[in-house]
């Protein structure tokens, strides 16, 4: 079983709108990308607040993003990811924490809000969880977990997602 | 049954507060919610490895402060006070030691 986790913690967002995670499957043949969950938390601040997030879908003009290498779950996998670190989101790739969002027309798969002092966590039953199959067009379709706006306090934020590739 | 490098790891959302700030409000749930501060200032989350679990969901190992308590869950609540998870035996509720 081939897991990876894209995952950060202590991190200070920029003060707008910010992809916090961005998965891009690589082009066919390569395999498709299941989400088995993400989650999002903060541990600056013990105020009560909502905070929206969504997960969305975007095909061009990738968040320009800090690289992430994702981190291999099973032991005895003797492969990386077929996702390496870039930071321009393009397929095959992963990224973490926009510092621009570059104006890419995002498509919404969720919305949902989460109380900050709680944090939020998607856990999908069988029958809910998402796939991303591997790309078929010259862009791509990347996979994005997104914070639609600011949230009140900046710092100390941790995300993460987990993902199989199949 | 399966095995994470990180099944056992703790992240910092997962461990107790040096200092309490904070108390989740009554009828949170992880999930929708990341974690439950209970009133001793614990920490409860869901971890990463699958186990036993009702029909038709998954359940996780349930996790106090980071670390493994034995039982797996579906979700857990926070109702009145009192904290209970949702396992393959139904509900069960923490006593302050363990869940009954």
């Amino acid at each position: 079983m081939r897991e990876f986790s894209v995952s950060i913690g202590g991190s200070t967002l920029a003060n707008q709108a910010v992809t916090l995670a961005f998965l891009n499957p690589a082009s066919a043949p390569n395999p498709n990308i299941e989400i088995l969950r993400y989650w999002i938390g903060q541990s600056a601040n013990a105020t009560s607040a909502q905070q929206r997030m969504q997960t969305v879908t975007q095909v061009s003009s990738y968040p320009t993003l800090a690289g992430f290498t994702p981190a291999k779950l099973s032991r005895a996998d003797p492969n990386a990811s077929v996702l390496t670190s870039n930071t321009s989101g393009p397929m095959g790739s992963a990224g973490i924490n926009a510092t621009a969002e570059n104006g890419g027309a995002k498509s919404i798969i969720d919305e949902d809000v989460f109380n900050v002092v709680n944090g939020g966590l998607w856990v999908p039953g069988p029958d809910e969880r998402i796939i991303l199959p591997a790309n078929v067009s010259a862009t791509g379709s990347g996979f994005g977990l997104f914070l639609p706006v600011a949230p009140g306090s900046l710092v100390n934020w941790a995300w993460g997602v987990r993902y199989r590739e199949k | 049954m399966r095995e994470h490098e990180t099944s056992d790891s703790s992240f910092d959302w997962m461990l107790r507060a040096k200092e309490q700030l904070y108390q989740t409000e009554n009828y949170v749930s992880v999930p929708p919610a990341l974690v439950i501060t209970d009133e001793r200032g614990d920490v409860w989350t869901l971890g990463f490895q699958y186990g036993p679990a009702p029909r038709g969901e998954y359940a996780f190992q349930v996790l106090r402060n980071g670390h493994i308590v034995g039982e797996y869950a579906s979700r857990i609540e926070y109702r009145g006070g009192k904290l209970r998870i949702f396992t393959d035996q139904g509900f069960k509720c923490w006593t302050g030691r363990l869940f009954i």
